[in-house]
């Protein structure tokens, strides 16, 4: 089996995470995140994917609204006992890049001269 | 009379059946659970009355459309090599869809020429121009050229004319912005393409 490629810390990670670390224990869905994180689903549902290969989080079959009847299961996504522990690490990788960057194109940092070449 | 229910119930059947296409592009031991959830996950943007109802019908439909464009650009993180020859037949067979489109869109276009040429001919023998200067007039249609009156004959037209003439500058015109939409497309796919080092 191939392996799956290792979570970057990229923007779009890093809001799906904070979602989820929001409320560890609170199970989400692919509609609910799309609508808090703003992504589309083309760019949700592979970082989930991601995030489940790695075992971050875990994914399990609710039963339909009892009041909404003729529904089909919905998918929801929690995450693991060890990915709360990956997602703040990713969480904080990703809080130090945006500095970084912010940083850089200020010239703030050692070296960097206007930000840019 | 068209109910709400009615337009919601044909909405999911063409959610379900985008999800079942878009599904074939995903890796085998994942498809059939991806569109379980994702036919699910419509049936929950459908129940979302936050928004207005307009609005969830059409979320509803666009939801697959980034899927399928991620799912074509093979950015799925889950391939396995147990899968990988089922994963090139199904990239193959969206090769012969491609290959299948490049036909049919030039035949349509072809088609839509057609009925542009014989629309203005018609309009503009009819005015007693004759066939000649029918064929003549339906020539520039054709190549949708023929907006408004390009020749003398369809500005005397009357109704009989006009008609068929709008339906012929009409159709070429689509024919003209459909062949255009599709070279945009074959030529933004093939960037793509080069920029993924792919075909």
């Amino acid at each position: 089996m191939n392996p799956t490629p290792p979570l970057n810390p990229t923007p779009q990670v890093d809001k799906v995470l904070r979602v989820f670390l929001e409320a560890v224990d609170e199970p989400r869905y692919g509609y609910e995140l799309m609508r808090r994180t703003g992504l589309k689903s083309g760019t949700l549902y592979p970082i989930l994917a991601r995030l489940e290969a790695q075992a971050v989080v875990e994914a399990d079959w609710q039963p339909p609204d009892q009041t909404l009847p003729g529904r089909p299961p919905r998918r929801f996504y929690r995450l693991t006992g060890a990915g709360v522990a990956t997602a703040r690490q990713l969480v904080a990788e990703a809080s130090q890049t945006r500095e970084t960057a912010s940083r850089s194109r200020r010239g703030l940092l050692p070296g960097v001269e206007g930000g840019r070449a | 009379m068209i109910t709400c229910c009615t337009v919601e119930t044909a909405a999911l059947r063409a959610g379900e059946r985008l999800i079942t296409r878009v599904c074939r592009l995903v890796p085998d031991d994942e498809r059939d659970l991806r569109r379980q959830e994702w036919v699910a996950e419509q049936w929950g943007i459908l129940d979302d009355t936050s928004r207005p109802w307009l609005l969830r019908v059409l979320a509803l439909l666009v939801f697959p459309l980034p899927l399928a464009w991620t799912l074509r650009r093979g950015d799925w993180p889950t391939r396995h090599d147990g899968s990988l020859f089922d994963w090139r037949a199904t990239a193959n067979t969206v090769a012969l869809y491609t290959v299948t489109a490049y036909i049919l869109v030039p035949f349509i276009t072809a088609l839509f020429f057609s009925v542009g040429f014989l629309g203005y001919a018609i309009g503009a023998g009819a005015t007693g121009a004759g066939i000649g200067a029918g064929l003549g007039a339906g020539v520039p249609a054709g190549l949708g050229l023929g907006l408004g009156s390009p020749t003398g004959a369809p500005a005397v037209s009357g109704t009989l004319t006009h008609a068929p003439s709008v339906a012929g500058t009409v159709c070429a015109v689509a024919a003209v912005a459909g062949f255009a939409l599709f070279l945009a497309h074959s030529w933004i796919s093939q960037q793509r393409s080069d920029e993924r080092g792919v075909g």
